[in-house]
């Protein structure tokens, strides 16, 4: 009640024209807790992710999941996919990426992926848990890693810690 | 040890039949295991078997290599590809890192289909050509660890193909001046045999010739699998490598040809200079050394060592 007095209390400040995002009906459930092999925790967790629609017209999720054994941060990327954005569960496709540091990620530090398509190419933009790094593909399901003229990932950064 | 001394016999006697002074291969020392039976997690079936694998150095100077694992529990074909990892190349045991790719139906590949990649470095990309069980397709990347598959205008991944049924397969790539030339294997009507395709951008494919077929091996559908091509500078002679036989024992014969078009069709006594008891072998250049990779004769892993070249 009160949430609801403030919201209309905050549009009647706002111009009209102003709208307001709002939950329509009921949520679904599309991803859930992965089965990681070895890598797996009770404590696991999905958290920041990418949703993009692939190629072929499949949902995909690549997901981050932290509390992992894969050492370091415990980060790794999973992925899902779904035939329609309203399906539910849609089939767990496995382990998607783990951080390099080889090329200067954190071991286990691969965080919440964003997926934009720019032409025929697919942009999936990530953290490393210090830089924001660049991965690209074609069909929406697999992705290179870039590397820059210094052979690291890491694209820009606010400093380190 | 009589299985080795009837390989050298065999040798001697294939050797004095070619027509010319073509050096042969010869493995110098001990063979290291660099990978084994791999944990596919709920894939895993106690049969499975690496087979058909890639290897080369990445960006960053470790060894990757990618192996097709047969009669996993992915279902369709039953194989996928996995990666291991090594700091070296003379290092034992490389690390297990993961499932690294599976088919998709929704790009053309038939389920369970992956087979036999083979990477190429051009430029600063990575090439990793890869059969889908029908086709052969294309995936590229550029830290040599992960990779993007490429889709044609029609949104597939196939490439080209010996036709339905017909298992095109076995990729290997290799530039002859400004030419790549795609060695594969196909079974056309149930026969075995090796193809050639050109092209100058990797994209746009020639039709197909064959170029080793029958002979000595017969013409069965495993007669010419995982063909590798590698060119010795010293002698100038192209040597094509074509398996029979994964195991009880491995075999492999060992064609020699100026000519990297033709190493022998339904005649080979021109070209055959030897058999070497191993099974999808892959040379690699490394710091002046060259390699041999080869499955392990029990079909649960890979192993490696040091080539020479002798005079017959």
């Amino acid at each position: 009640m009160t949430a609801a007095l403030l919201i209309s209390t905050l549009a009647l400040r706002a111009a009209e024209t102003v709208l307001v995002p709002r939950i329509e009906g009921d949520w679904w459930t599309v991803a859930g807790d992965p089965d990681l092999g070895k890598l797996s925790t009770p404590k696991q967790q999905p958290v920041d992710f990418a949703l993009c629609a692939a190629t072929d017209g499949t949902w995909q999720i690549w997901s981050c999941i932290r509390a992992t054994n894969c050492g370091g941060r415990t980060r790794l990327f999973y992925r899902w996919q779904g035939a329609g954005i309203t399906d539910h569960d849609w089939e767990p496709m496995g382990i998607a990426m783990q951080a390099d540091a080889s090329f200067g990620e954190t071991p286990g530090g691969l965080q919440a992926p964003h997926v934009i398509k720019v032409g025929k190419e697919y942009h999936m933009f990530y953290g490393d848990w210090e830089n924001i790094c660049l991965a690209k593909g074609v069909d929406g399901k697999t992705f290179a890693r870039q590397l820059l003229s210094n052979g690291k990932a890491g694209m820009f950064i606010e400093g380190p810690e | 040890m009589t299985a080795i001394l009837t390989a050298v016999l065999l040798i001697s006697t294939l050797a004095l039949q070619a027509e010319d002074a073509a050096p042969v291969p010869r493995i110098d020392g001990d063979w290291w295991t660099v990978a084994g039976d791999p944990d596919l997690g709920k894939f895993t079936t106690p049969t499975q078997q690496p087979v058909d694998f890639a290897i080369w150095p990445a960006e960053d100077g470790t060894w990757q290599i990618w192996s097709c694992i047969r009669a996993t529990n992915c279902g369709g074909r039953t194989r996928l590809f996995y990666r291991w990892q090594g700091a070296r190349i003379t290092d034992r045991d490389w690390e297990p890192m993961g499932i690294a790719m599976q088919a998709d139906a929704s790009f053309g590949e038939t389920p369970g289909g992956l087979q036999a990649p083979h990477v190429i470095k051009i430029g600063k990309e990575y090439h990793m050509f890869y059969g889908d069980w029908e086709n052969i397709c294309l995936a590229k990347g550029v830290d040599g660890k992960t990779f993007a598959r490429q889709l044609l205008p029609n949104g597939k991944s196939g490439m080209f193909t010996e036709g339905p049924g017909s298992g095109t397969r076995d990729v290997m790539v290799l530039r002859v001046g400004n030419l790549y030339h795609a060695y594969y294997t196909a079974s056309v009507d149930k026969l075995g045999k090796d193809y050639v395709r050109t092209s100058r951008d990797l994209r746009n494919w020639s039709a197909s010739r064959i170029v080793a077929a029958g002979g000595t091996v017969g013409s069965g559908p495993s007669s010419a699998e995982c063909p590798f091509v590698y060119y010795h500078q010293g002698s100038k002679y192209y040597y094509l490598f074509r398996t029979q036989r994964y195991a009880d024992p491995p075999q492999t014969y060992v064609y020699a040809s100026k000519n990297p078009m033709d190493f022998g069709v339904a005649n080979d006594d021109r070209y055959m200079v030897g058999i070497m008891l191993v099974a999808a072998p892959e040379l690699i250049e490394h710091e002046g050394q060259l390699y041999m990779a080869a499955l392990l004769p029990t079909l649960k892993g890979i192993r490696i060592a040091k080539l020479k070249w002798t005079p017959k």
